[in-house]
């Protein structure tokens, strides 16, 4: 199918990338984790008919956070906070004229949609987190995830990635490693290693965990 | 879609720029294509994909995005780095690439970048390709008004076909492939404020600074009519002017990618750069023509000797002979090039050692019974990568082939250039010389 036409927020001096898609009683944001490019997603025919499906249940809005894909993007050296990423999603709403809406997300867009959730609740409609990050670094509730050592070596392959999709070499993110590990010019590798280096502190994604809305969480399917 | 080469990543510092090697050819050409470029979606363009790969049959390509663009890092719209940065930029994907020396071809808004890099680095500038540039951003009040008015278009429009349907009318049945190129290849917040930044850039002082073969593509004087084009356009003419010995080639086109409207346009561009190519080449062929005088002895029946000597001992003879007439040749600061099977080529920057080594050689053999014949000629010769070559290598040989047995025998030029040496000619009369045009009057070298 055609992709949607796209259309740009401003924050500032900073373009922020969004689609609307289909109508309905609800809105919905969908904000891809880990890679994504608002126009190129639609070439994927899966994430396509994904998408699609979502646009079924009302209006779908399908949004680039800052720094990948068709939004602006950021030096290496000048990684904005995390609460700039939360002002984006407010900006693109604003935009699209939606003033409560579901947003969908995965990954580790889950952290900032989290915050953005908590901040403004009147916004908020539902959440959908897939493949959620709470953290970015091992805390003793979250042993699992990387810790600074582990970041250090993870960031070193990203910086000598010779590939055109850096992603796929740090990890293996298993609910969208399959659809956006071909999409070139998602990201590049300075900004994704850099922003890296600037990933907040654990604490402050652990206040997001009562969230006052419904919530649905799925496992990524195998 | 064409199959693009793969992308690698060359690092400035924290930045990443992108690039792609491909395509061979006598020399190295960077493309840096202007306004806009993705090295990975510029192959989806049957138009485009065509040039690059017409490109690559003439020279090894070096494709890459500048920062800000495409598959390189982008910078934040507050954080655009300066003209010189790109031309840092450009030094690091030479280097990632291997690329020592290269044409920049570069266009539109890459201009001002491929004008500074080759007044900075002319040693690593084989040419400059400048197609539709832009130099002088603004120059007047009104040109900024303009541009202000433009770069407030970027922020509202870019990336929408009400952008397009403008300025790339030519191209509106491409709008499903244009406009998401030019959304993934800049965003509007940077392109705008980079233009911002950018505007205030002029770069034709440094054009009298460059010295390096160029080619600018400017419009024809048909599409210059056009108000729209020629405000674009206007660039090529003084771009031309400023750079001596440079050329100029005519081109219908609209913005710096006239392929983007059908290989029809993009050919004479791709003629002209094969065209500068070939005088590069050309020219650095030339760096390895010099003026020498080659010297060729043979031993005078060597046929006869050998039957009579048998082959291990000829074998011994002829070993013995190049060993000591290597010795000779380098005591009289000569170049031994190689053996010729009974005898040598050496080449001399000095026509008369060369004859007094040509002399040493027959005098060094003769107690041993070996008479040996030379023969000498002065003239242009190329040095090629085994030995040496041009025409005046063959007259030395077929000068050489005349000469009796322990003779030396000169062409005129030799002897011209060695007066007051005290050598003593002996003239010959004039000959033709196998596969040599003209008659050529040859000398013997009678005392010295």
């Amino acid at each position: 199918m055609k992709p949607p036409d796209v259309h740009y927020a401003w924050n500032g001096d900073v373009a922020l990338a969004y689609q609307v898609v289909g109508a309905g009683p609800v809105d919905l944001v969908y904000l891809q984790g880990y890679c994504s490019n608002i126009d190129m997603n639609w070439e994927s025919p899966h994430l396509a008919r994904f998408l699609k499906g979502l646009a079924g249940f009302g209006r779908l809005i399908v949004m680039d956070r800052r720094g990948w894909g068709c939004s602006d993007r950021f030096s290496p050296t000048d990684v904005p906070p995390f609460e700039t990423l939360t002002d984006d999603l407010q900006v693109v709403m604003d935009a699209a004229e939606s003033e409560r809406a579901v947003i969908f997300t995965s990954y580790e867009n889950a952290t900032l949609v989290m915050l953005f959730a908590a901040t403004h609740p009147e916004r908020c409609a539902a959440l959908v987190l897939v493949d959620p990050w709470v953290t970015w670094t091992a805390t003793d509730e979250t042993p699992w995830v990387s810790d600074e050592q582990e970041w250090d070596r993870i960031r070193q392959p990203s910086r000598r990635c010779r590939r055109r999709s850096p992603g796929h070499r740090w990890s293996s993110p298993p609910t969208v490693r399959s659809g956006s590990a071909r999409q070139p010019g998602t990201r590049t590798p300075g900004t994704a290693s850099a922003a890296r280096d600037t990933r907040p502190a654990p604490t402050r994604t652990r206040r997001m965990a009562g969230a006052p809305f419904p919530s649905a969480s799925p496992r990524p399917s195998a | 879609m064409t199959k693009r080469p793969e992308t690698k990543y060359a690092w400035n510092g924290d930045v990443a720029l992108a690039y792609q090697v491909f395509g061979a050819g006598p020399v190295d050409l960077v493309y840096l294509q202007g306004y806009t470029s993705h090295v990975d979606l510029n192959w989806e363009s049957q138009y485009l994909a065509r040039f690059l790969r017409g490109l690559g049959e003439k020279a090894r390509v070096i494709h890459t995005d500048r920062r800000g663009w495409g598959c390189s890092d982008r910078f934040s719209p507050g954080d655009v780095a300066p003209l010189e940065v790109q031309v840092d930029d450009l030094v690091a994907v030479m280097d990632a690439a291997g690329s020592e020396r290269a044409v920049i071809f570069t266009s539109v808004d890459t201009c001002p970048t491929g004008v500074l890099f080759a007044a900075t680095y002319p040693e690593r500038t084989a040419g400059l390709v400048l197609v539709d540039p832009m130099l002088a951003f603004y120059d007047t009040e009104e040109a900024r008004r303009d541009w202000a008015e433009t770069n407030a278009r970027v922020r509202r429009e870019w990336g929408t076909p009400a952008y397009y349907g403008e300025f790339w009318h030519d191209v509106r049945e491409l709008e499903d492939w244009y406009a998401p190129w030019c959304r993934a290849s800049v965003s509007p917040g940077a392109l705008a404020a980079e233009s911002d930044a950018f505007g205030a850039v002029d770069v034709r002082e440094v054009l009298s600074s460059i010295h390096v073969p160029a080619l600018v593509v400017g419009n024809s004087e048909e599409r210059l009519a056009d108000p729209i084009v020629s405000e674009s356009t206007r660039d090529a003419y003084v771009v031309q002017a400023g750079i001596s010995g440079s050329r100029l080639l005519k081109s219908p086109m609209q913005g710096g990618a006239a392929w983007h409207h059908g290989y029809a346009r993009g050919a004479p561009i791709l003629a002209a750069v094969g065209d500068l190519i070939a005088s590069i080449r050309e020219e650095q062929e030339s760096f390895d023509r010099v003026l020498a005088t080659v010297l060729f002895t043979d031993i005078v029946d060597s046929t006869a000797t050998a039957a009579l000597l048998g082959d291990a001992r000829w074998r011994r003879l002829i070993d013995e002979h190049d060993r000591a007439a290597k010795a000779i040749v380098a005591r009289y600061r000569g170049e031994y090039v190689h053996t010729t099977g009974d005898g040598l080529l050496a080449t001399f920057d000095g026509p008369a050692r060369a004859i007094r080594c040509a002399q040493s050689i027959i005098e060094a053999r003769r107690p041993l019974g070996v008479e040996i014949r030379a023969g000498l000629h002065t003239g242009e010769i190329e040095r090629a990568e085994h030995g040496v070559a041009g025409v005046g290598v063959h007259i030395g040989a077929r000068v050489g082939a005349l000469a009796g047995g322990g003779e030396v025998w000169v062409s005129s030029t030799v002897k011209d250039l060695t007066a007051g040496s005290g050598l003593v000619f002996e003239d010959r009369g004039e000959h033709e010389l196998k596969g040599v045009p003209d008659r050529w009057r040859l000398y013997r070298v009678v005392a010295g």
